[in-house]
Formats: C-alpha cells, sequence, structure tokens
C-alpha cells in the first residue's frame, strides 16, 4: 500500500516538473535578454547582447566552463542558440543536432541524427557547412545538407515533420539557418556554382506545407514582381521581366542567384531582406552577348543579370518583392551578396533613417534606406579595391575598372577584392551602445583566369580558375571596429589569416571574434585591445554567442571546427601544390596547416563563480 | 637447331610482350587530351582543381584513393559516379573521352 502510494507521489512530482518545463514560442524567447533565440540574436541581426556581466576589467579572468566535442571533423559555422535551460547546435554532414540542458552541461540531453544523403557532400561548394538551427514554439527547424527541414521536438528530439526543400541531383544544397517569424519558417538554396536557379521558401511551421516560394531569376511572376507593389529605387532595375531580359538567351534558367546565408526582418515593414549568390555561371562571357566579349563597356545595366548579387525585401506573408537592389551588375568576380543585412536607425543630414548595412564581397560598405531601397552611403571597407572606383549614388551602379574585368581565356591579375570578398559570410555584429559595427574581415585579392564552361546538372558551373592571395599589407584579414556615419575605420586588428567567423558585442562593453588558427580573443569595444584569448582545438569559424545560465553567470560560446572555403586545405583533403584548388583558396591558405588540425567541439566560457559572487 | 629455335621463340616472345605494351597504351587514353576535358568542358577541375589539387573533391594528386587507383576503378568511378558526391559521366562523356580523363588523372600521381 504505501508503496504504491510513493510510486503515485513520484509520478506527480515528476509530472509536475514535465508541465514545468514548456517552451515558450519565439516571441517570448526572444523578448529573454538571457538566451539567445534566433541565429543572429534579434531579427535585426545585430549580435548585440544587453548581458553586461563580462566587462573589459574582468574579462581577463575569463576561464572554460565546460565543453562538448561534436565527432564530426569538417567546418563548423553557426553558432548554438539557447531557449531557457536548453541550448541547441547543429555540425557540419550529417549535420546532428545537440540539445544540452544548462543545468547539466556535461551531457547531452538528445541527440537528433537526420536522413541525409552523403551525395550532397559533392554538391557543396565550400565545405559542409552548417550556420545554425532554428526555433520556434517547442520546435528546433534543421535544414540538413541533402535539402531538407526537419522539425524536431525541441523537448524530446524526435523528428515531427520533415520536408524536401532542394534536390541536391540537380547541384542544389542547404546550409543557411533558417529564419522563423510568426508562423512561417522561411529557408533558401545553395548552389551558385552549380548552375542552380535560386530560390527562397517559407513553409508553415505547423506542419511544414509550403506558403509560398519565389525565383531569383526569370519572369517577374516567378520571382514575385507585381507592378504596383514593387517598387526599386533605381530607374535601370525598373522594368519587365528583367530578371530575363539581362541574360543572354536562356541564361537565366542556369542563373545562380541562390540564397545561402543570412536573413533579417523588419516587423514594422513586414519585409524579409536577404541577399542573392554570384549568376551561374562565374565566367561572365556566358552572361553578355558575343559582340560583347572582349569587355561589359558601358553595358553592366543591360546585360545586369538580374537577380543576382542583390540585396532583396520580400513580404513576409505574400512573398512578393517590395524593393530591391543590386551590388555588383554583371557580376565578373563571383561578389555573391548573401552577407547579413544588419537592421538599424542612423543619422543622415539631420534625419534619423530606418536603414540597412550590409558589408558586401565586393568591398564597398552600403547604408541602405529599409523602406525605399535607396543608398544613402557606400564607402569601401578595405584597402585596394580596384574593380570599380565608387558607387554612384545617383544611378546606383558602380563606377567599373574596366580593365579588371574577367574575360574568356585571360588571366586578370591583382583584382581586389578576391572572390572571397573583403568580407564573406562571417557576421558581424552591431552595438546600439557605441554605434559602431565589429565587423570581421579578409584582406584578399586574386588572379583570375577565365576558362570554358558547360552546364552538366550538378557538376561545377564555374568557368574560371582563380588564385588568392593576401591584399595591401601583407595580412591575411582583421577584426575592426567601423563607424557607418563617417564611414571609416575606428580601430583594427590585422590577423595573420582571414578572419573567417563572425562577431558577437556585448553592453559590457566586451566584443568577441575567433581566428582561423583557432584562437578566441575577447576585446575591448572601446579600444580594440585583446584583453583574453584561448587557443582551441581547431580552427574557428563559427559566431560566438553569449546568454545567462540557470546560475546566473554569463557565459560565451563558440564552435570550433576548421574549415569552410577558406579552411578547405586543412578540412578537404587537398594536394597544397595545386594553388588553384579549392576556387582558388589554395595559394592563400596553403599554410593554415601548419597552425590548426580537424575538430569539431563546443567551447563554453565564464568568469570564475567566485568573481561573480564578489560582483554582486 | 634447337639454340635457332629458341632464339625465334625468345625473339617472338619479346615482340608480343612489347606489342603488349603498345597495344595497351592504345586502349589507355591520351592525358593529353584528356587534360583538355578535365580541364575544360566535363567541368572535372570546379571539383578537383585545375592541376587536380582538389576542392569540394578529394585531391587525385596524391596516393590516397576513396575507390581504388587502378585504371579499371578510376574508369568505373568516373562512369557511374561514387557516394559521397562523385557525379556518374557515363552520359556526358564518350568512352574515349572518359580513357582520355583517367589517363591525365592517372599522370597526375605519378608525378
Amino acid at each position: 500500500m504505501k508503496k504504491r502510494y510513493l510510486v503515485l507521489a513520484l509520478a506527480g512530482l515528476l509530472g509536475s516538473m514535465g508541465f514545468a518545463q514548456e517552451m515558450p514560442d519565439l516571441t517570448t524567447a526572444m523578448e529573454d535578454p538571457n538566451g539567445w533565440a534566433t541565429p543572429s540574436k534579434d531579427f535585426a541581426s545585430t549580435r548585440h547582447s544587453t548581458l553586461d556581466q563580462i566587462t573589459p576589467e574582468n574579462v581577463g579572468d575569463l576561464e572554460l566552463a565546460w565543453s562538448m566535442s561534436t565527432g564530426v571533423l569538417r567546418g563548423h559555422e553557426g553558432q548554438p542558440i539557447v531557449i531557457g535551460d536548453m541550448m541547441y547546435y547543429t555540425t557540419a554532414f550529417p549535420n546532428i543536432v545537440f540539445a544540452i540542458d544548462l543545468n547539466s552541461p556535461n551531457e547531452v540531453k538528445w541527440k537528433y541524427t537526420p536522413e541525409n544523403d552523403p551525395g550532397s557532400i559533392g554538391v557543396a561548394c565550400c565545405d559542409v557547412v552548417n550556420r545554425g538551427v532554428a526555433y520556434a514554439d517547442g520546435k528546433i527547424f534543421l535544414p540538413t545538407l541533402d535539402g531538407h527541414l526537419d522539425a524536431i521536438n525541441a523537448e524530446t528530439g524526435a523528428l515531427e515533420w520533415r520536408v524536401k526543400n532542394t534536390d541536391w541531383t540537380k547541384g542544389q544544397a542547404l546550409t543557411a539557418a533558417p529564419l522563423v517569424v510568426d508562423d512561417k519558417v522561411i529557408v533558401g538554396v545553395s548552389g551558385g556554382e552549380f548552375g542552380i536557379r535560386g530560390y527562397i521558401t517559407a513553409y508553415n511551421i505547423a506542419d511544414g506545407t509550403q506558403a509560398w516560394r519565389f525565383f531569383n531569376t526569370g519572369p517577374d511572376a516567378e520571382v514575385g514582381i507585381e507592378e504596383g507593389t514593387f517598387k526599386p529605387f533605381y530607374d535601370t532595375i525598373k522594368g519587365k521581366d528583367l530578371g530575363v531580359t539581362t541574360w543572354p538567351q536562356d541564361q537565366w534558367k542556369i542563373g545562380g542567384a541562390s540564397v545561402w546565408a543570412w536573413f533579417s526582418y523588419d516587423p514594422e515593414l513586414n519585409l524579409v531582406y536577404y541577399g542573392t549568390s554570384n549568376p551561374g555561371t562565374w565566367g561572365s562571357s556566358a552572361r553578355r552577348p558575343p559582340e560583347l566579349a572582349e569587355s561589359i563597356g558601358d553595358q553592366q545595366a543591360t546585360w545586369a543579370n538580374l537577380w543576382s548579387t542583390s540585396v532583396m525585401a520580400r513580404d513576409l506573408d505574400t512573398g512578393k518583392l517590395a524593393w530591391a537592389y543590386q551590388f555588383t551588375p554583371h557580376d565578373q568576380w563571383d561578389y555573391d551578396a548573401v552577407n547579413e543585412m544588419i537592421l538599424t536607425e542612423q543619422e543622415f543630414n539631420g534625419e534619423t533613417r530606418k536603414v540597412l548595412t550590409h558589408f558586401d564581397r565586393n568591398g564597398f560598405a552600403y547604408t541602405i534606406d529599409r523602406a525605399t531601397g535607396e543608398v544613402l552611403a557606400a564607402p569601401t571597407y578595405g584597402e585596394g579595391v580596384n574593380w570599380a572606383s565608387e558607387i554612384d549614388l545617383e544611378t546606383g551602379l558602380p563606377v567599373r575598372n574596366l580593365d579588371k574585368g574577367t574575360v574568356l581565356g585571360r588571366n586578370v591579375t591583382n583584382i581586389c577584392p578576391s572572390a572571397m570578398g573583403f568580407k564573406d559570410q562571417q557576421p558581424a555584429s552591431y552595438s546600439p551602445d557605441t554605434g559602431l559595427f565589429y565587423v570581421p574581415t579578409n584582406n584578399l585579392c586574386m588572379d583570375y583566369e577565365g576558362t570554358e564552361s558547360t552546364y552538366i546538372a550538378g557538376v561545377p558551373y564555374v568557368g574560371a580558375t582563380v588564385k588568392t592571395y593576401n591584399g595591401p599589407g601583407g595580412h591575411g584579414g582583421s577584426f575592426m571596429a567601423w563607424d557607418p556615419i563617417k564611414g571609416e575605420k575606428v580601430w583594427e586588428n590585422k590577423e595573420q589569416f582571414a578572419v573567417w567567423s563572425g562577431s558577437l558585442n556585448t553592453a559590457g562593453g566586451v566584443a568577441f571574434y575567433g581566428t582561423l588558427d583557432g584562437f578566441f580573443k575577447a576585446v575591448d569595444m572601446e579600444s580594440g585591445e585583446i584583453l583574453w584569448q584561448f587557443k582551441a582545438g581547431s580552427g574557428i569559424i563559427g559566431n560566438a554567442m553569449t546568454y545567462m545560465g540557470p546560475d546566473d553567470r554569463q557565459y560565451v560560446a563558440v564552435l570550433s571546427g576548421v574549415g569552410g572555403w577558406s579552411g578547405l586545405t586543412v578540412a578537404g583533403d587537398l594536394s597544397l601544390d595545386d594553388p588553384t584548388a579549392a576556387l582558388g583558396a589554395v595559394n592563400a591558405f596553403s599554410d593554415l596547416g601548419r597552425y590548426t588540425q580537424k575538430g569539431g567541439q563546443l567551447y563554453v566560457f565564464a568568469l570564475p563563480e567566485d568573481a561573480q559572487a564578489s560582483a554582486e | 637447331m634447337f639454340y635457332r629455335r629458341s632464339n625465334t621463340f625468345a625473339a617472338a616472345a619479346l615482340a608480343i610482350f612489347v606489342a603488349s605494351f603498345t597495344f595497351t597504351a592504345i586502349a589507355a587514353g591520351d592525358a593529353a587530351a584528356g587534360k583538355a576535358l578535365f580541364t575544360g568542358k566535363l567541368g572535372c577541375y570546379g571539383c578537383h582543381g585545375q592541376a587536380g589539387g582538389g576542392g569540394m573533391g578529394p585531391s587525385l594528386a596524391d596516393k590516397t584513393w576513396t575507390y581504388g587507383g587502378d585504371e579499371a576503378s578510376i574508369t568505373e568511378t568516373l562512369q557511374n559516379g561514387r557516394p559521397g558526391g562523385m557525379p556518374a559521366f557515363g552520359a556526358q562523356a564518350s568512352k574515349k573521352e572518359r580513357a582520355d580523363v583517367v589517363a591525365f588523372v592517372i599522370s597526375l600521381s605519378a608525378e
């Protein structure tokens, strides 16, 4: 009799504990300053945390609190997310998802291994990375490399639904972190190097049915352009079916313009912002008519190859385009426009404007009115940009240096930035406290030879041989603070290698970034002084994040595991005496293997426990 | 008498031996033609680098072979593809073209 009562009482206790664990909806989760509920911290993609326990005065005492191997040895881009007391993160292919209860972080609460076709490995241009899982309403959303979107129960790790978003046999992969807003989860598609036709898709969170999908090339109806709804700011992008007519013949059908990096969202305007990749093929000769074979001349707008290398602003509910702007018309250098769009308010000529800031691959830092698509400023953010001398703010068009235009059969040397850009997908952060951006950059230039390319589904459609090397000054990259109003560097930490990891900044006054050779660094946001660093087991291409633990201590976490495009010299099994291998990366990164090796690990840091007590 | 016959026999054997090499060389592909295909229209360089150093795909210039580095294995790989991302080129390239590419690939690790 007594035993039965004991069992019942215990069951009741456990049951009530279960109910107490109910997962919050996304809005509630995002309002919690202690968490990190979406990949980019917030819809504006600021990667700014209001947590301030860690300061320039005490960060020197930061120590490793706990760590967990991922068991995977390819590049780990992306970042963990934290909702309440739960942390979730994923790995490089095979994209295992780990759930950790932060009350007992030395064990894994659950682990989910998706079905994931290894054939997709062959269509991932730049290592088999994943930029993160997303959360909403008790579900974790995982994009798998082979093109599925899995909705996983956040408490149990059980699969709730899965949809096939992309077809890897056609050169399409999936690496971007999803964006969840309201009742929709939005995903992209990768494959700009495979002649895919890029698109963006919204699914209903509840059951995975498709809400909308639009393409980034082709006729207006398929792109989501409607007269009266679509209002681009610049004349050269006003017109009918520009996603067809700015291409020769049917080239738009294999025109790239994929969606492989970051999304932002403005709740007031109800607009989703993202950038599109390079056009298909890299070799631009195929994207302009034969009479212009030698040079695009002054025809960049006519043969702009829309809507590649553009920022797109789509209505969340319908997917239709409100406006767009193209950063690099008729791209000849692989200047994907997929880097993050950070949403802030800035003063311009005495007026407060709602803008987006975008550090493009092409070396220019754009400030754009995010309601209208007007470019307010576009200075360069790195040394030696030479494919164009400036962006003409009247027309929105770059003023090109035609001698840096790439051509079939010719090797054009010393083009800056390289195809990797002065920044690639590694995200910058913004602090509303300082008004500055904290930007991880590449200092890379290239030689680019146009070669033959034939479209074969599932085979790279590139048409270029590239050799990348360090740019002016000889260093590989830097981490800098950038003033968007003055358009200038406030401070800069030069690094040996391109800084391929994303930045975090905090109200405590400390910013974090990781280096390709494995140093995780904390810097004073005012001066850039490096106040603390930790040598991780493998190079860092993940994005730092921070959260408040259940013990009221601030933690900082980052994934270590070298790879990505720049780290392929270590993560891939390459022969380093071919400088053009890995789409040009080998030449610039051939010595990376002296400094780091493959790995896969989550590192989590905090101040010592007694430090918290004495601070209070 | 015996000596002369064995001489003839030896000469014939030698001739057949040499001829078998020549025959193999003709049946094996033309590495130079293979290089043109590898770095051009078949797009191999896109995954494997202009000199086979690798990238999206593994290096073909080293001694490590996931699916075998002998001529028959590489031919099979090229014709039918392999798990882990190597596409099938059976339809994209003729038998002669495939043989040429295989010859070029073998030459990359012979250096």
